[in-house]
């Protein structure tokens, strides 16, 4: 019963909840440190140089994180819910079927993205050390990555208990080849050549391109939202989540994404991959660090978002019941497979436009969060209504869907659009003072806390004005499935 | 066979319910504190960070 428990199926009791700081460390940073650090600190290149790009990079990732970390952690923590469980209060207990999709959608993009890159590096390598012709380059690509994915199953057949021992391991080592590549880039292209290179596409405007690159930090910080309640779950506490989850989904990343701004902005045509300019430099000694990196952080990192996925599929009691650990997480890896088979180079090429889908969707979620859990329920949820679904629960609210949810959410989206698309990264005027994320992010929280007591008024009241947060719907397990 | 194995389920979720029910068996929320760290932290910090970023 403790295994199905800590896969998702029960809430966890505070003695299954054996991840200490390390660990969550470990594991938040091994989340978040993958090779798409390469393409963010890219990004980031083309709009700033090297000194505004580092401090936007830092500051930035950071600012996400206090939306994310509202949201998700001290929920996490104090009743051990997933992302999609969470949703369940906002959005109604049929209502967060959409976040279901959403995360998947988002962690089966990540994922692709992570095993392209394995699978490149991997054939980078194998072709300049001239153990396969050129003319492999394609198939070698995804053979590497289907057996990245062979080898996540694998890892991933040991449950959180693998990701718990796995996870600080693989953090420590990518963090390590991270400062070597850092170390190698400024020694062999020069600090200089870095420091006085100037950003590709910058719109000659310093202050639209500087909010855009903080804006991207944002989008970054909130597209870990599928990750971080599968993580903060098996912690007990708030406050001793708060340094290891910073330190990893924000520090970390902002660190290793220096590759990428450096290199994008010292070899442009890298785009921040320094893979294949290492390798021209210095040969396979240059390469293979490049490459473990790659190897490990990718792999470390689809671990944790095919366990995410996983552990959210099994969130409805239904699919628990038929669904064995194994095949749910084989379910998210051979949704990879297929993308990473047949739809790689137009995924590959249209990264940016799913990164700043991140920040479209996400914001908008950490605000409804933010004011239900907060403002609204004053951090009191119906332990049993999280669980059980049917008529009576609290979170039913109209055939299992709270609308004022769903308007706040598309108040937020559309706030979001106003102020910047996300396509084109076209801007309205204002954006350059507010970023988009951040106001889409508030609109919601502003709409969802208007809207409640207009739409929701009684339902909520029973709940969070009496202080009764345990027990209250009266449903018990058999009975309230419908 | 499979009823059985859906009602000794079930009755572990009711347990796990019934003791997850009392605020003594959960985990920490956010606490004053922990908010105002939060913040100087990832708000404060990051904006002052930002002011000075921008005369580099």
């Amino acid at each position: 019963m403790q295994t199905r428990a800590v896969e998702g199926a029960y809430p966890l009791r505070m003695g299954e909840r054996t991840w200490g700081p390390f660990a969550l460390f470990g594991n938040c940073a091994s989340a978040a440190v993958a090779t798409w650090c390469f393409i963010i600190g890219g990004y980031v290149s083309y709009y700033l140089p090297a000194g505004k790009g580092s401090v936007v990079m830092l500051a930035g990732i950071l600012l996400g994180m206090f939306l994310i970390f509202l949201a998700c952690v001290p929920m996490g923590t104090r009743y051990g819910l997933e992302a999609v469980r969470s949703t369940k209060p906002q959005l109604g207990a049929r209502g967060s079927y959409f976040t279901l999709a959403l995360l998947f959608f988002s962690t089966l993009g990540w994922n692709t993205l992570l095993v392209i890159f394995c699978g490149r590096a991997g054939a980078e390598i194998l072709i300049a050390s001239g153990l396969l012709p050129e003319a492999a380059r394609g198939a070698t690509q995804i053979g590497v990555g289907l057996v990245a994915l062979v080898v996540v199953w694998l890892l991933l057949r040991g449950g959180p208990a693998a990701l718990r021992n796995i996870g600080p391991i693989v953090a420590i080592s990518v963090l390590l080849l991270a400062l070597f590549i850092i170390g190698l880039i400024i020694n062999q292209l020069g600090w200089s050549a870095i420091a006085d290179a100037e950003p590709s596409f910058a719109s000659g405007d310093d202050l639209l391109d500087y909010t855009i690159g903080v804006e991207l930090l944002i989008a970054t910080a909130l597209s870990w939202w599928p990750y971080v309640g599968a993580m903060v779950r098996f912690s007990p506490s708030t406050r001793s989540s708060m340094f290891p989850v910073l330190a990893g989904l924000g520090i970390a990343v902002a660190v290793v994404s220096f590759i990428g701004l450096y290199s994008g902005l010292a070899v442009p045509e890298s785009g921040g991959d320094p893979t294949t300019y290492l390798v021209e430099l210095g040969g396979l000694t240059f390469g293979l660090p490049a490459l473990a990196f790659i190897m490990l952080a990718n792999i470390g990192t689809t671990m944790v978002g095919a366990y995410a996925a996983a552990l959210a599929f099994k969130q409805d009691p239904t699919i628990d019941r038929k669904l064995p650990w194994n095949v749910a997480t084989g379910l998210a890896l051979g949704a990879t497979a297929l993308v990473l088979i047949f739809l790689s180079t137009p995924f590959f090429d249209n990264f940016g436009t799913f990164l700043a889908f991140s920040g479209v969707m996400f914001g908008p979620i950490c605000g409804i969060q933010i004011a239900d859990f907060y403002l609204v329920r004053r951090q009191r949820l119906d332990m049993r209504s999280l669980y059980l679904d049917g008529p009576g629960t609290a979170y039913w609210y109209t055939g299992g869907v709270n609308l004022v949810g769903f308007l706040s959410l598309a108040a937020g989206v559309g706030t979001y659009f106003a102020l910047l698309d996300p396509i084109t990264f076209e801007a309205a005027g204002l954006f350059k003072y507010t970023t988009a994320s951040l106001p889409a992010a508030a609109m919601a929280l502003v709409v969802y806390l208007v809207l409640t007591p207009l739409l929701n008024g009684k339902r909520t009241e029973s709940l969070a004005g009496t202080g009764r947060q345990q027990g209250t719907s009266g449903a018990s397990v058999r009975g309230a499935r419908g | 066979m499979s009823d059985i194995h859906t009602q000794a389920r079930d009755g572990e979720l009711e347990r796990r319910l019934e003791e997850l029910s009392l605020p003594e068996n959960q985990g920490e929320g956010l606490s004053q504190r922990d908010l105002t760290v939060l913040t100087a932290v990832t708000v404060v910090a990051p904006v002052i960070a930002l002011l000075v970023g921008w005369n580099l």
